[in-house]
């Protein structure tokens, strides 16, 4: 069993975030009250579509978005509303690791610059230490020493992706947030890098938020897993559990499509616009009753550490339940 | 008439740049039958786009092609000018993107577009279509999953998800009918339950048009729920083709054999580590003496280090670019 201590490195509680939407007056919510802890030496995956609220959840916790409520508290301190300057001393713990690595470096800047930049902004290094620093940190991600004189675009996808690891380690945070991280590499390069993401998290005991549509690349890395369905975080529990034992019919649709004799899942057909009252699932889901579209349901433990917001998954939840659909039992 | 749609011998491809040539693709043999899914995997630089670009002469001006023989449905393409592959291109053959947005005039509706190929196709078919052209284009969305169809055809394309867009793609091949497809990594950009209902509709598409789809990919996942065969590229040459399920059961190439465990291993949900293939493409123009995947390789010996294998043959159109293969096939 993977260890899973129960103190939160960040709580989030009922965060909010919402966007100008069109038209022009309205609001679009990119989160809708998602509350989730981040444990210390966990990797956390977010999984969910493109458009869930993953990134804009990832982003929230690094406040490169100001939430619209809600609180994020590290260190028995809410940062979710904090300005610049307070955010700074915070700035150092948290990190993130972007889905492009060529876009996430100067272009006119050597590797060796990049790396000093952070040490250097938070009074880390001393000058004459850096080529020391950046020998230790390259090797750290198995990248060799030379590659500090080299630019950005003679490093190849996934040895800058590498590069971008070793720049978010280098201030020691306590959390990386990692955004597709993987996605944009090589078949044959990502087994590496998702190596090294589990062996620095095991030596350096930080967090990482793992933000993936790849649902095999989380069952690989993760400890645990949130399932985000249009800004609502719909099932959290250990990896192997939700995994295994989904509780959420949406999870369940998106793990069907791990199985390829499953051929239902891919069924266009199957997927609806959300409902936005009521459980934002209801119009897509095959089990849903009366009491989804009145009352949306609420996140709850129904197996020890796996919460599911679902009206039905009580059904279900306990071992050898099997679901009724919602013609049977409203019939 | 012979099933062989696509034959393709000895084809070379690279770049001038700097008064040099750097070479990209390095002698790709490819037939391709009429109706199969032939999937082509590889890495990024690996020539696999640059493959599938080079069958449609779809590469820029400073790129050089050479190819012994490349024969489109008895048709010699290496003599062809470019009007003739221009029709050709427009009727029979067609391309689709990664990135479905790059494929759309953004200044027009989606019902432009499926006007406008569907008047291409009638000409290029030498037929005419008594039905309303509106009325063919809410079937044709409504077989790719498009709920809205009628609202959808009144849209721009930018007011349309990725998802969208590459379904109302496939709905304009579809229109068009044409005989080969080519598809560069059409499903990358798009999250999984998306990826795998538009996969869904290519094994729909291959089924109604017949039309043999070049499917490149770097997913091994994806070619294999998708393909009848695979080719394996490496460094510009294809290490390893065969039947899907051979590839799979049984990888003959050092290289396939990595990309299958890996593969595999996030697949069945495997902990530990990962095995890796350390290491990175050779740079094409300091290319090793002997095996391109020699550097690579935990298996090369020393015949690998001085000499480039050919592909080995073995059964059901079964090749393997390696010198481990042909003794293993050698009764001893």
């Amino acid at each position: 069993m993977k260890p899973t201590p129960s103190a939160a490195l960040v709580a989030i509680r009922d965060l909010s975030l919402s966007f100008p939407g069109k038209p022009a007056g309205t609001w679009f919510k990119a989160l809708d009250e998602v509350s989730l802890d981040i444990r210390p030496r966990e990797i956390l995956g977010l999984v969910g579509e493109s458009g869930s609220g993953k990134t804009t959840l990832g982003k929230a916790i690094l406040r490169l978005h100001r939430p619209s409520s809600g609180s994020i508290t590290i260190d028995g301190r809410d940062i979710a509303q904090l300005g610049e300057r307070q955010l700074k001393p915070f700035r150092r713990d948290l990190q993130m690791i972007f889905q492009d690595p060529a876009a996430s470096f100067n272009p006119r800047r050597t590797i060796g610059q990049a790396l000093s930049q952070p040490l250097l902004t938070q009074r880390l290094a001393r000058r004459a230490e850096l080529p020391e620093r950046i020998e230790t940190l390259l090797r750290r991600v198995g990248l060799p020493a030379r590659f500090s004189s080299s630019f950005p675009h003679e490093l190849s996808g996934g040895q800058l992706q590498r590069v971008a690891i070793a720049r978010a380690l280098a201030l020691a945070p306590a959390l990386i947030v990692a955004d597709e991280a993987v996605s944009k590499l090589d078949v044959s390069v990502r087994a590496g890098v998702l190596n090294l993401f589990k062996d620095i998290q095991a030596e350096t005991g930080l967090s990482m938020l793992f933000i993936t549509h790849d649902l095999e690349v989380a069952r690989f890395l993760c400890h645990r897993i949130g399932v985000l369905y249009h800004g609502r975080l719909v099932e959290i529990g250990p990896a192997a559990e939700v995994f295994s034992r989904p509780l959420h019919p949406y999870t369940k649709l998106l793990l069907g499509t791990l199985d390829a004799a499953d051929d239902d899942s891919g069924d266009i057909r199957r997927m609806q616009s959300v409902s936005n009252s009521g459980c934002r699932y209801l119009n897509t889901c095959p089990l849903a009753i009366d009491l989804c579209r009145e009352r949306r349901p609420e996140l709850e433990a129904l197996r020890t550490g796996h919460l599911v917001a679902c009206h039905r998954a009580g059904e279900w939840a306990a071992p050898g339940a099997v679901p009724r659909r919602a013609e049977q039992t409203s019939a | 008439m012979s099933d062989v749609l696509v034959d393709i011998r000895q084809l070379t491809a690279g770049f001038r740049s700097q008064g040099r040539t750097l070479g990209i693709v390095r002698g790709v043999d490819l037939t391709i039958e009429r109706g199969e899914v032939l999937g082509i995997i590889g890495e990024s630089g690996s020539g696999k786009t640059v493959t599938g670009l080079a069958l449609l002469r779809l590469l820029p001006e400073n790129a050089e092609v050479q190819a012994e023989r490349m024969v489109f449905d008895g048709q010699d393409l290496l003599t062809l000018d470019d009007d003739g592959f221009g029709a050709l291109r427009g009727a029979r053959l067609a391309m689709i993107f990664q990135d479905p947005v790059a494929s759309f005039n953004p200044a027009k509706r989606i019902g432009w577009h499926l006007h406008t190929i569907f008047t291409r196709a009638d000409e290029a078919k030498a037929r005419s279509v008594a039905t309303p052209w509106r009325e063919r284009a809410r079937a044709i969305l409504h077989d790719v999953g498009i709920t809205r169809a009628e609202e959808t055809i009144d849209l721009f394309p930018h007011q349309l998800s990725g998802g969208m867009l590459q379904r109302v793609l496939i709905a304009l091949i579809l229109a068009l009918e044409p005989d080969l497809i080519v598809a560069d990594e059409p499903t990358t950009n798009l999250d999984k339950l998306v990826e795998r209902q538009v996969l869904r509709l290519f094994r729909d598409l291959q089924r109604r048009l017949s039309a043999a789809i070049v499917f490149i990919t770097h997913d091994m996942a994806t070619a294999a729920s998708l393909c009848d065969r695979i080719a394996v590229m490496y460094a510009g040459q294809i290490v390893e083709i065969g039947r899907t399920r051979d590839v799979f059961e049984a990888p003959s190439h050092p290289y396939t054999q990595g990309l299958v465990r890996t593969s595999l291993a996030l697949a069945r949900g495997e902990g530990g580590r990962l095995a890796e293939i350390a290491g990175e493409l050779p740079n094409p123009s300091q290319l090793p003496p002997g095996c391109l995947f020699e550097p690579r390789c935990d298996k090369a010996f020393g015949r690998c280090r001085v000499e480039r294998p050919e592909p080995f043959p073995g059964r059901h159109g079964r090749a393997v670019r390696c010198f481990l293969a042909e003794m293993e096939q050698e009764p001893s």
